[in-house]
């Protein structure tokens, strides 16, 4: 049994239109497990990945590439209250969790 | 919704970008690909009406008025599932339960199609998704 999502890639279409992302600190808002963050983390300086999902954080941890896992840092925090000093992020992305 | 984004504007340097990928439920119908040929087999049962896309456009709608963020580019596109089993697919919508559910009948009717089809068959669901860019204004308006 198996499944498949997006091979069409539009998501990561989407993402990589986004010149922003290069080279930028980004805050990712609802990165869960990374779904998202690995498709465009490679390209950016640093990744904060933001999530309340405790569970979902250390998945992320767990299955960043290796290539990828000095540039993403997971954080558990609610979006409500950013732990960060203002103006820390050249980006931001909010992964299906407005 | 307005509070967190007028956190996430704190925290961006000025001129910033903030993308906003967000999916519009209800999903679209279940359908049955098959190589080139697609079928609708049904719609899945709504559970509830997702408000949440409503008051997330009201939020970014806001936020845009308060001169917070411009507006730089809005897209869309759909984001596709595809399943080889009925199982399989819901197992996946047990994340969208308070939304979305798989009634009995539509069940049994995918479970026939699929037999029906052969190995190459999938169903499939696909979601609206939006993608906003928005831009950090440079200073906070008055």
């Amino acid at each position: 049994m198996t499944s498949s999502f997006d091979p069409e890639g539009f998501e990561p279409a989407a993402l990589a239109a986004v010149p922003e992302l290069n080279g930028a600190r980004v805050l990712e808002i609802g990165a869960g497990d990374g779904r998202m963050t690995w498709q465009y983390a490679a390209r950016s300086l640093a990744v904060v990945g933001l999530d309340p999902d405790g569970e979902a954080l250390a998945y992320l941890l767990e299955e960043t590439p290796p290539r990828l896992r000095r540039r993403v840092c997971p954080v558990r925090a609610a979006s409500e209250y950013l732990p960060f000093p203002s103006e820390r992020f050249d980006a931001a992305l909010l992964a299906w969790s407005l | 919704m307005v509070h967190a984004l007028t956190e996430v504007w704190r925290a961006l340097a000025p001129g910033a970008v903030l993308l906003d990928i967000r999916p519009y439920l209800p999903f679209g119908p279940l359908e049955l690909v098959e190589r080139e040929r697609v079928r609708a087999l049904g719609r899945l049962e709504e559970v509830q009406f997702d408000s949440d896309g409503a008051a997330a456009d009201n939020a970014v709608s806001e936020v845009l008025r308060r001169g917070l963020f411009t507006l730089d580019h809005a897209d869309s596109f759909y984001y596709s599932g595809y399943w080889d089993s009925v199982g399989e697919l819901r197992e996946y919508l047990r994340d969208w339960e308070d939304y979305a559910r798989l009634p009995k009948r539509l069940a049994g009717e995918a479970r026939k199609a699929l037999r029906a089809a052969g190995p190459r068959a999938w169903l499939r669901l696909q979601t609206y998704v939006v993608v906003n860019r928005l831009r950090k204004r440079g200073a906070a308006p008055g």
